[in-house]
């Protein structure tokens, strides 16, 4: 009997049932392990551990694509308002089970939909009654949720006030929960959780407030935490000495964890990517490279330790986090076969690390404009500029945002080349391909003040960005076995949502409405259709009777209509919405 | 560009921008005599300035402190009415630079990104008297912000107050922990607490 049937086993107990037989669809350790043997579920956030977003359904290819059409849609909920927001919105990637969807929205509501028969059918909603106040008025950026995990016969979710939430997956029931995150000290989750074997992961958002950023894992049957690892070392820790303040700014040094990571399970390690330092612009606060703040983490599985790191932009003065997605690939870099970790940073740059030992493969600019490096060294992946001597990083001094150069265009702009929406590797074409916000803005610098420290649950950013330019978006692909990139398809809006790969195709949707796809190859578009509602959440596609369907959350979800929108004034016309868009052939 | 402009311009942090998105919040009905504070919510001034009115400095630049504004009641209807330009304060009047009756200043005058934004609703004068009276009346000249003011802005159905009641002084503080427990009844998770694994990567790792 595995942990998870042993857990299963206990809730049956404890809820006066009969702790019989697991039900052919509980989703075992195994299953998740191989997420890509049945090629019509999509099991885990990111498809399979590996985090590829490449789905081998190909009913829908590049010949039929122009026939894509709406097969149904589901109004969801959600949309209201909290703490310092006018809506909420929806980034969630669905999850789908032999037919069954679960979605959720960005105040936490899991629905559950059965799509068999070629129409949705609700079979319960969960509603966490989420405190939409005490979360709502420390979200950075936004009322955001990014959908569930499955594991046995529950469904695992996040609430935005920093719960762990364990639903029964028949009833909609909720069998237990357990706070997670400390909303009073400005944490809220808006990431969807990961399940690996017995445990779940957990990250946090709040670099914005103070936090000191954390992974947790919880384990299923005992529902207690079991580790927790944070990405800010304490002093005395190893990286403790990159904060070389006197008055402990690593205490509330930021380093969120609200994506979703991956896992190899050769090594059983973790990857997971770490945002932005605080405060954000004000980089002479926090003198030295603030590990683990804008890296990438390799964490031992069953205990949490850090086994290597790879840091992007130490002593960060951008909001240039490292948050994304680790991709990993096994591919031959000029011939070599390699064990890589991608990932596309905020800073504008993608990067591929040796999965095994953390090391610098090649990395490349996938934005067309970067000005606050000249580059990366071709060694170390490091910016050229970067000084491991210096306690403040200059790069481009021209350009970085410092107490001496407070006023400053940055390009990438603060939202980073890449953001959270999720890249996808087509790994029969080694194509990798980046959902891009082509971008540059302006940091004003306000210096924080040691002696003034900030209350908690406010907001300590040492300064903000004003939008001074136009922002567009591209999708460009990278060739992972030469590290060039190879295409770039440009848009009219940036990539706020993420994307799918198929063996032929690139699906992508756009914050104006428009949903579309790409031959993989050419990135020439084949197909579009405009949902007339934001987009800012990733297509995923699944079979339900055997048929092909893709579908899409769609609602102005994020921060981009509060703080970007004069970048994009188009947009300023899409309303709020709240609808599931799912597209099949015939 | 006129003196007052200046000023104007001078009391925002440079780097302001947009909190327009005055919403339906959705928020229960206000007693006979709170129309200031449902008009508060309803226009999302809570989005940039808080609840506490303390605003404050952060993503986008600072919002105005209401606590410590010096502004009078018709300096304060004003800046509703007309916004702030070449700032993210929104003008709550439709035709706020038609003629001039705006700081002396015409759509003309505010071309090039000047023009204070736009909310997603404007406010009829007398929702923009009842929210400048709320200011005058609630806000300003009131210090740090208590857990009971709290209270009385968001009702006792909600955690975001805790963190005030731990702040204030040991007799609030019991009052508060009352007042905390009798909201929890509603929500049964209202009372869970973080209960945190050591940390993973400490040096010597006590547990076993």
């Amino acid at each position: 009997m595995s942990r998870t049937t042993y857990a299963a086993a206990m809730i049956a107990l404890a809820l006066g049932g009969p702790a019989t037989a697991l039900a052919a669809d509980d989703v075992t350790p195994d299953r998740l392990l191989k997420a890509d043997s049945d090629p019509g579920d999509w099991l885990t956030h990111h498809k399979n551990y590996s985090a590829q977003r490449f789905s081998p359904l190909n009913q829908v290819n590049k010949d039929n694509v122009k026939n894509l059409h709406v097969a149904w849609t589901l109004q969801l909920g959600g949309i209201e308002g909290g703490g310092i927001w006018s809506h909420g919105g929806l980034e969630g990637t669905p999850i789908v089970e032999n037919g069954y969807m679960y979605v959720t929205d960005g105040w936490g509501s899991v629905t559950k939909i059965d799509t068999r028969g070629g129409q949705a059918k609700v079979l319960w909603s969960m509603d966490p009654k989420t405190d939409h106040d005490w979360a709502g008025a420390v979200a950075c950026c936004g009322v955001d949720n990014r959908g569930v995990a499955l594991a046995g016969a529950m469904v695992l979710s996040h609430s935005l006030d920093g719960r762990l939430i364990a639903t029964d997956k028949d009833t909609g029931k909720i069998l237990w929960q357990r706070q997670v995150a400390n909303p009073d000290k400005g944490e809220v989750i808006t990431v969807a959780p990961l399940v690996v074997k017995n445990l779940v992961i957990s990250g946090v958002s709040g670099a914005e407030y103070g936090i000191r950023g954390w992974i947790a894992a919880t384990d299923l049957t005992t529902q207690k935490e079991v580790w927790r690892t944070y990405t800010i070392p304490a002093k005395g820790e190893p990286g403790g000495d990159t904060w070389k303040d006197k008055y402990d700014a690593q205490a509330m040094g930021g380093g969120s964890t609200w994506v979703t990571g991956s896992y190899d399970p050769s090594s059983n390690t973790l990857f997971w990517g770490v945002g932005n330092p605080g405060p954000d612009w004000d980089p002479d606060y926090r003198p030295g490279d603030n590990l683990y703040t804008d890296s990438t983490l390799a964490l031992d599985l069953d205990t949490g330790k850090i086994k290597w790191h790879y840091q992007h932009t130490p002593n960060d003065a951008f909001d240039y986090d490292s948050v994304a997605e680790n991709v990993l690939a096994d591919a031959p870099v000029h011939g070599r076969p390699m064990h890589l970790v991608l990932e596309a940073d905020r800073n504008g740059f993608a990067y591929a690390v040796d999965r095994d030992n953390g090391s610098f493969i090649w990395g490349l600019p996938f934005v067309k404009k970067v000005n606050w490096t000249k580059g990366l060294d071709p060694e170390t992946g490091k910016p050229v500029e970067y000084d491991p001597k210096a306690d403040i990083q200059k790069y481009n001094a021209a350009v970085t945002p410092t107490r001496e150069n407070p006023k400053t265009l940055i390009c990438p702009g603060n939202m980073g080349g890449k953001n959270w929406p999720p890249t996808a590797y087509n790994p029969e074409l080694k194509l990798w391909y980046i959902p891009v916000i082509e971008s540059c803005n302006t940091v004003t610098v306000k210096a924080e003040d040691p002696d003034k420290k900030p209350k908690p649950r406010d907001l300590f950013t040492g300064g903000g960005p004003t939008e001074t330019e136009r922002i567009t978006g591209s999708v460009t692909a990278i060739d992972v076995t030469t590290g060039k990139e190879v295409g770039k398809h440009e848009t009219p809006y940036p990539m706020l949502g993420g994307l799918l790969t198929t063996p032929d195709l690139v699906f992508y949707g756009q914050p104006d409405g428009k949903v579309a796809a790409l031959d993989a190859k050419t990135l020439q578009e084949l197909w579009s259709f405009n949902t007339g509602g934001g987009v800012s959440a990733p297509p995923m596609t699944f079979t339900s009777d055997g048929k092909q369907y893709v579908a899409i959350l769609v609602g102005q979800g994020g921060a981009w209509d509060k703080w970007f929108i004069d970048a994009t004034p188009e947009l300023k016309a899409v309303h709020p919405s709240s609808t599931l868009y799912v597209f099949s052939l015939n | 560009m006129t003196n007052g402009f200046g000023s104007l311009r001078a009391a925002v942090f440079g780097g302001v921008w947009l909190c327009i998105l005055a919403s339906g919040w959705a928020i229960a009905q206000p007693a006979p005599g709170d129309e200031g504070l449902h008009v508060y919510k309803s226009a999302n001034c809570v989005g940039c300035h808080k609840w506490s009115g303390n605003g404050g400095g952060g993503y986008g630049g600072a919002a105005a402190n209401l606590r410590e504004t010096k502004l009078s009641l018709d300096q304060i209807e004003e800046t509703i009415r007309c916004g702030r330009p070449m700032a993210g304060m929104p003008h709550f009047q439709s035709d706020a630079y038609a003629d001039g009756h705006c700081y002396g200043l015409t759509a003309a005058d505010l071309a090039d990104g000047k023009m204070p934004p736009e909310p997603d609703h404007f406010l009829r004068p007398g929702d923009v008297e009842a929210v400048a009276e709320y200011v005058v009346t609630q806000i300003k000249g009131k210090g740090e912000p208590t857990f009971a003011q709290c209270q009385a802005f968001f009702g006792s159905g909600t955690r975001v107050c805790d963190v005030y009641a731990k702040q204030n002084e040991a007799g609030q503080n019991e009052a508060g922990k009352q007042e905390v427990s009798a909201s929890g009844e509603s929500t049964p998770h209202a009372h869970l607490q973080v209960e945190a694994a050591p940390d993973a990567n400490a040096p010597h790792d006590t547990r076993k």
